[in-house]
């Protein structure tokens, strides 16, 4: 599987692409242990005007670079956790609502639609000003609205994988229905909604920049979109302010979505060798 | 390969059919078979999955995957050479000279198109012919393959027939050009023993009356006696053994012959408790086939030589009986 | 067979009901069978006419309406699957869907050893690989997956799964349709040396009319959810009674000696719309033999001697002397 990710030539630039971005949010604190906030120069330096400030300073004289370091945390903390949290409630009920069929299916779906409805975004917006900007609470809100797909997905392929005779003939041995569906159903219907968690992580990514570039970020914390929000007054004339995080926004949802798509040619049989 | 009638159908010496892999070298799927069939007459070619069977129906058809390869030494139908036609020759012979019926109906029509539009269009491909005159024939068509209410039957689509009906609109379509040989692959495997019988009888009653000449794949021995009047067992892409079904049946010279004619249950295990004979092993796959008989690793009767050389199919006798093995069985089994 | 007093497996009335899109599918309307210790029973019937719904109701993987199911006498809850699973086990027809393609050849044999907590880990180990062995798969095939293995590798893998729990009755649907030929002959042998074995009982599905008369003592002949004949394999295989069997065995059999029997029945339609079966005598629209009678009543088991039951208002009419007279 790993293999044959590595093999295609979108899965190993997707994968090196993170594993850089990854790396960046691990070494931040060593990197640059004065942390984001720190004003280390003049404001509005341009990248390389003075050796060290490889990206230059924003508009209060803070290290861009840092700041994006620290921002790589951010987004992929908020991608992460969020699409965690989407993926164990999407899984959860699509797994009930299919496995179980009948009333569970119908109120289960019912409530599913009711959410598939909501704008995401508007909504991770109204559910971030009502409660306090806080990690936590973006994290929350764009689990919220990003779940009803997990759940559609998942109660398709359990639907399909809970008629073969292979899930038959466990209960026929006397398994018991959860042990069926954690270690026969789930495991089989699982591949594509791998494939969907990886673009989550990048819908995330997008949510937690924009809600922070509209100043709905958590304040505590150095993020992307902060950045992004910074720069933009002063775009026509300092515009990598605004410009590299928004590169770095880029550049991890092309990973993301390129890591998806070699899982998702991974996974198909059609593309598989036998 | 010497065949009874003075003038056949069909014939095909030499086919054979390459599986084109990229790094591997090219692997015959079929290899080296030839047969023929003589108006009239009815040759099954039968054998196990994977014995190749559907791709020589399909070579002969012309409708091969671009990724293999056909090469024959002589394929001649109804007096034209067809060893290495062009796009319009094989169109000109696809459905008037030669038709194919398919296992499946259902994939092989169109589901969006009436039974009536289907047929119509078949029937105008070949015969400059009128609508009006087209729905005449299609309905006549129907009436031919035995579908009961034939004219209300015309307006529907495919997936609102049984499986049946289904395989009597695709026969009802074979026959639309007015062919001289009909390749039939597998054509009741998908139906039910009752359904299967009466598929079975329709095409002999229609071999008979329109006098045409069949290429009838089956793996089923049962349905090889009921049809056919010569046999081809293949094995592994080679055809084994070929003769008379009546002389093949009673005594099989070649080992898989035998082996899958015993092979198939005969009597009550619960009145006599006698086993069945089993083959041992399973069918290579054409990658994996032995270098010299490719029965070997499954035959009781092998010998040194059996793995050295591949057995030609060789003539018996001058009825067109054949086989190819290097230590057959005896003319009668003892 | 000699009859016993409770006997192994004993089905009575099975209702089995389907809720299709067209409405209820009556898929099996009353179905009574019972089979003895050591017994082949062979099921057999058109596409549709309800064996696998029959099958799987008896396994408990179909709810059925009603009627009830009892092994050697006591009654059994078909909903209660842990209690019944080793009692009653099935072998599927499809070779490459009823083994997860997750697991290996050993962890599936070890699976129901495991959900029934019997023995300890090494000991399951061990007696998988024994099962294994005992069906006929090298020990260097242990930890493949299903995908790489034959069609009848994988129904030896699926039969050694069905016989780990020791059952004493195994409801084969179709076991062997899907495999070649010269496989068949291997798995068919293996299923009779087992049932020697262990005296295993099995109610063996099949459309393959030659393999049903090799394996079984007694057959039964199912339309349209119904049985309408059932009696000693041999009895049914040279003298079969009721139409529908007569036009089966003709397809089958050598026809001519069946003719010889009775009247030659052909049959020129196919099956009726199941959510709508015909009055009366289900079969009756396809009956070339039908009088008026058998659209207004149901015909019942008769017994024609030696087990030998037939549903046909007719069948005394071409019934020997000798068989009528028993009834
Ligand atoms: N398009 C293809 N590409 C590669 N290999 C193929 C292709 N079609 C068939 N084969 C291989 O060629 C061999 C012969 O296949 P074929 O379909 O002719 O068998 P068959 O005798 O018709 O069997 P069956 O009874 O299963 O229909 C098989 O081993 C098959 O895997
Ligand atoms: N889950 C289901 N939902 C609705 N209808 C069903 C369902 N399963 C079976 N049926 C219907 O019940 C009837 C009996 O089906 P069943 O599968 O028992 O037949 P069968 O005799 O096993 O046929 P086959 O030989 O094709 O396996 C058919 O008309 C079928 O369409
Ligand atoms: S040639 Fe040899 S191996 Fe092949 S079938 Fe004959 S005896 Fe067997
Ligand atoms: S009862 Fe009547 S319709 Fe039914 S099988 Fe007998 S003769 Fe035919
Ligand atoms: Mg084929
Ligand atoms: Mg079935």
């Amino acid at each position: 599987m790993l293999r044959r990710i590595l093999l295609s030539p979108s899965g190993l630039i997707g994968l090196l692409l993170l594993l850089v971005i990854v790396g960046m949010a691990l070494s931040a604190g060593y990197v640059f242990p004065k942390g984001p906030w720190a004003l280390v120069a003049r404001p509005y330096m341009w990248p390389g005007q003075r050796p060290g400030l490889l990206f230059g300073t924003d508009s209060l004289g803070r290290d861009i670079l840092a700041a994006i370091f620290y921002g790589a945390r951010v987004s992929l903390l908020v991608g992460f956790v969020a699409t965690v949290c989407a993926l164990a409630i999407g899984i959860t009920v699509g797994a009930v609502a299919g496995y179980f069929g009948r009333g569970f299916d119908a109120v289960l779906m019912r409530i599913t639609d009711a959410f598939q409805t909501i704008p995401g975004f508007l909504f991770a917006i109204v559910l971030v000003s009502i409660l306090s900007p806080s990690v936590q609470n973006i994290v929350i809100a764009i689990a919220m609205v990003s779940w009803p797909p997990v759940a559609r997905l998942t109660r398709a392929e359990v639907l399909r994988v809970r008629e073969t005779e292979y899930v038959q003939s466990c209960k026929i041995i006397g398994m018991s229905t959860p042990r069926i569906i954690l270690t026969q159903v789930l495991p089989n219907s699982l591949s594509p909604v791998i494939v969907v968690a990886a673009v989550l992580v990048a819908t995330a990514i997008i949510t937690e920049a924009g809600l922070s570039f509209l100043g709905l970020g958590d304040p505590n914390v150095m993020s992307w979109g902060t950045l992004i929000n910074v720069g933009r007054p002063s775009i026509r004339s300092t515009w990598f302010i605004a410009v590299l995080p928004g590169l770095f926004v880029i550049l991890t949802v092309l990973a993301l979505n390129l890591l998806g798509d070699a899982i998702n040619d991974a996974l198909n049989p059609h593309f598989r060798k036998r | 390969m010497i065949s009874a009638s003075p003038a056949p159908l069909l014939d095909v010496e030499g086919l054979s059919i390459l599986l084109k892999e990229k790094k591997r070298p090219d692997v015959a799927a079929v290899d080296d078979v030839s047969f023929s069939v003589a108006p009239g007459e009815t040759l099954a070619l039968v054998g196990e999955s994977g014995a190749g069977k559907s791709l020589t129906a399909l070579a002969l058809m012309r409708l091969l995957p671009k990724t293999l390869g056909v090469a024959a030494k002589r394929i001649t139908l109804d007096g034209r050479d067809l060893t290495a036609p062009s796009d319009n020759e094989i169109r000109a012979i696809r459905g008037s000279v030669m038709a194919m019926i398919f296992q499946d109906p259902l994939s092989s029509l169109n589901p969006v198109l009436t039974v009536e539009r289907q047929l119509v269009e078949a029937i105008r491909l070949h015969e400059p012919i009128s609508k009006a005159d087209a729905r005449r024939r299609a309905l006549e068509l129907l009436e031919m393959v035995r579908i009961p209410a034939a004219a209300t039957r015309l307006a529907e689509y495919p997936h609102r027939l049984s499986g049946g009906m289904r395989q009597r609109v695709m026969i009802a379509m074979a026959l639309a050009g007015r062919p001289k040989l009909i390749l039939a692959d597998e054509p009741t495997t998908a139906l039910d023993v009752t359904i299967s019988g009466q598929i079975i009888d329709l095409l002999m009653e229609l071999q008979r009356d329109l006098g045409l000449g069949m290429l009838f794949i089956t793996h089923d021995l049962h349905v090889v006696r009921t049809v056919a009047h010569r046999v081809a067992v293949m094995y592994s892409g080679r055809i084994v053994e070929t003769g008379t079904v009546d002389e093949v049946f009673a005594t099989p010279r070649h080992p898989y012959t035998e082996g899958l004619i015993q092979a198939r249950p005969h009597g009550s295990f619960a009145v006599d408790g006698h086993r069945l004979r089993e083959i041992n092993g399973t069918v290579p796959v054409p990658a994996a086939r032995p270098s010299g008989c490719a029965f070997e690793p499954r035959c009781a009767r092998a010998e040194a030589d059996c793995r050295a050389q591949v057995p030609p199919l060789v003539p018996d006798n001058d009825e067109g009986r054949a086989f190819a093995c290097f230590h057959p069985l005896q003319e009668r089994v003892a | 067979m000699t009859e016993r007093t409770a006997k192994r497996l004993a089905i009575d009335d099975m209702v089995v009901e389907h809720r299709s899109r067209g409405g209820i599918v009556h898929a099996v309307a009353g179905v009574s069978l019972d089979l003895a210790a050591g017994e082949t029973l062979g099921l057999v019937g058109e596409s549709g006419c309800g064996k696998s719904s029959l099958a799987r109701a008896i396994v408990g993987l179909n709810t059925p309406k009603s009627g009830s199911i009892r092994i050697d006498g006591q009654p059994t809850d078909t909903r209660r699957r842990g209690a019944q699973a080793r009692q009653i086990q099935m072998v599927f027809q499809d070779p490459y869907g009823s083994l997860n393609p997750r697991s290996s050849v050993r962890e599936l044999v070890e699976e129901p050893l495991s959900v029934h907590r019997l023995g300890s880990k090494a000991e399951r180990r061990a007696r998988a690989k024994e099962l294994l062995e005992r069906v006929g798969i090298p020990l260097a095939m242990h930890d493949r997956l299903p995908h790489q293995l034959s069609g009848g590798q994988r129904q030896r893998v699926g039969i050694a799964r069905a016989i780990a729990l020791e059952p004493k009755i195994i409801i084969c649907d179709e076991p062997v349709s899907a495999l070649d030929v010269s496989v068949q002959a291997q798995v068919l042998n293996l299923l009779l040396d087992l049932q020697r074995e262990q005296d295993l009982t099995f109610l063996f599905i099949s459309h393959d009319l030659e393999v049903v008369r090799y394996v079984s003592h007694r057959i039964a002949v199912m339309y349209l959810g119904v049985i309408v004949e059932i009696g000693p394999a041999e009895g049914i295989w040279s003298l079969p009674l009721h139409p529908y069997t007569r036009a089966l065995m003709q397809t089958a059999g050598d026809a001519e000696r069946v003719a010889a029997t009775g009247p030659v029945v052909k049959l020129a339609s196919e099956l009726p719309n199941p959510l709508n079966p015909p009055s009366g005598c289900r079969f009756r629209t396809r009956c070339p033999l039908a009088i008026d009678r058998c659209s207004r009543d149901v015909p019942s088991l008769e017994d024609f001697g030696n087990g030998h039951r037939v549903a046909c208002h007719r069948a005394s009419e071409w019934a020997p002397q000798a068989m009528s007279g028993a009834a």
